[in-house]
């Protein structure tokens, strides 16, 4: 997979938390996969088509996307994992995402996404397409967000 | 969307997903039950996710619990499979991706504005998992077959009827 087409990903999400003062992001593990598969509690997938096809997974624990929703509150404590973070979470995803689709429309890449699916569970896991796998964590003070990028084109 | 338009989607999801079983397992199933849930479903065990762009944003999650989708992995694959292994996971993903493809295929040649394009699918499963869409509407059928039932959800950002 192309390195270049991970920035994009990496600077929506850095872009988004910056916006909700969420400051010191630090990239974390890089790892790559035979296939793309997740399993924290939290997993936001998105998926993208046009100029590239590609499955992309927003994984986190509880706590991170509660504090996510908290940031995004301007710090409103969070104290539950209930419907309102359910339904930030998704908004923070999709906005993500709108950034990333825009980077790539700055590489000369034309992208669509689809709305944020999101799942949670117990004892989860997701396996999102046979294609070689990038992991990516990104390392912030709200918690660590694990980021997993399956290009098929 | 009005209902005429669901039922022009719904229907050949319904059909594809009764002639794909039938072909690829020697399975048969019938329509069962028909429903509406807001913004959450709970899946059975094992579900197959894949993103819908085109005139309707959306998801199709097909769900079964683990037993049935060991039992039509089997069936298709002439196996015996004691748990969910990948091969079984790979069975159930390409069972599904054949169904929606079919399915939208049908769709868009019958309806031109729809232009309905399918992401890749993904595979998940677990305990008490949640598949959240907050706010959305999710149309749900329940095919009965004779391993076990199959559900369709189809839901659809910003659709009300």
């Amino acid at each position: 997979m192309d390195v270049n087409k991970l920035t994009p990903f990496i600077d929506g999400l850095k872009t988004l938390l910056e916006q909700y003062e969420v400051t010191d992001i630090k990239k974390g593990k890089l790892e790559k996969k035979p296939n793309l598969n997740a399993g924290s509690d939290v997993n936001v997938i998105i998926g993208y088509q046009k100029d590239m096809k590609a499955n992309v997974t927003y994984s986190m624990s509880f706590s991170t996307a509660q504090n996510i929703v908290s940031a995004m509150m301007g710090g409103v404590p969070v104290t539950e994992f209930d419907e309102n973070v359910e339904s930030g979470i998704c908004e923070f995803a999709n906005m993500v995402s709108g950034y990333t689709v825009t980077s790539f429309f700055g590489m000369k890449l034309n992208l669509e996404n689809t709305p944020p699916t999101l799942v949670t569970g117990k004892k989860l896991f997701l396996m999102i397409g046979r294609v070689e796998t990038v992991m990516l964590e990104v390392v912030t003070p709200v918690g660590n967000i694990e980021i997993n990028i399956g290009v098929e084109q | 969307m009005d209902s005429q338009e669901l039922i022009s989607i719904l229907n050949p999801f319904i059909s594809a997903s009764i002639e794909v079983i039938q072909d690829m397992a020697e399975v048969s199933a019938k329509r069962s039950k028909i429903d509406k849930k807001f913004g959450s479903v709970y899946s059975s065990g094992v579900s197959t996710v894949l993103g819908l762009n085109g005139k309707y944003k959306g998801r199709i999650l097909l769900d079964t619990t683990v037993p049935t989708a060991i039992a039509l992995a089997e069936k298709i694959n002439g196996e015996e499979f004691k748990e969910i292994d990948e091969t079984v996971l790979y069975t159930i993903i390409e069972l599904n991706n054949i169904i929606s493809g079919k399915a939208i295929t049908e769709i868009n040649n019958a309806n031109k504005e729809y232009e309905f394009r399918l992401t890749p699918p993904g595979v998940f499963w677990g305990e008490e998992i949640k598949v959240s869409s907050p706010g959305w509407q999710v149309f749900c059928v329940e095919l009965a077959t004779d391993v076990g039932s199959f559900n369709i959800n189809l839901g659809f950002e910003g659709v009300e009827i």
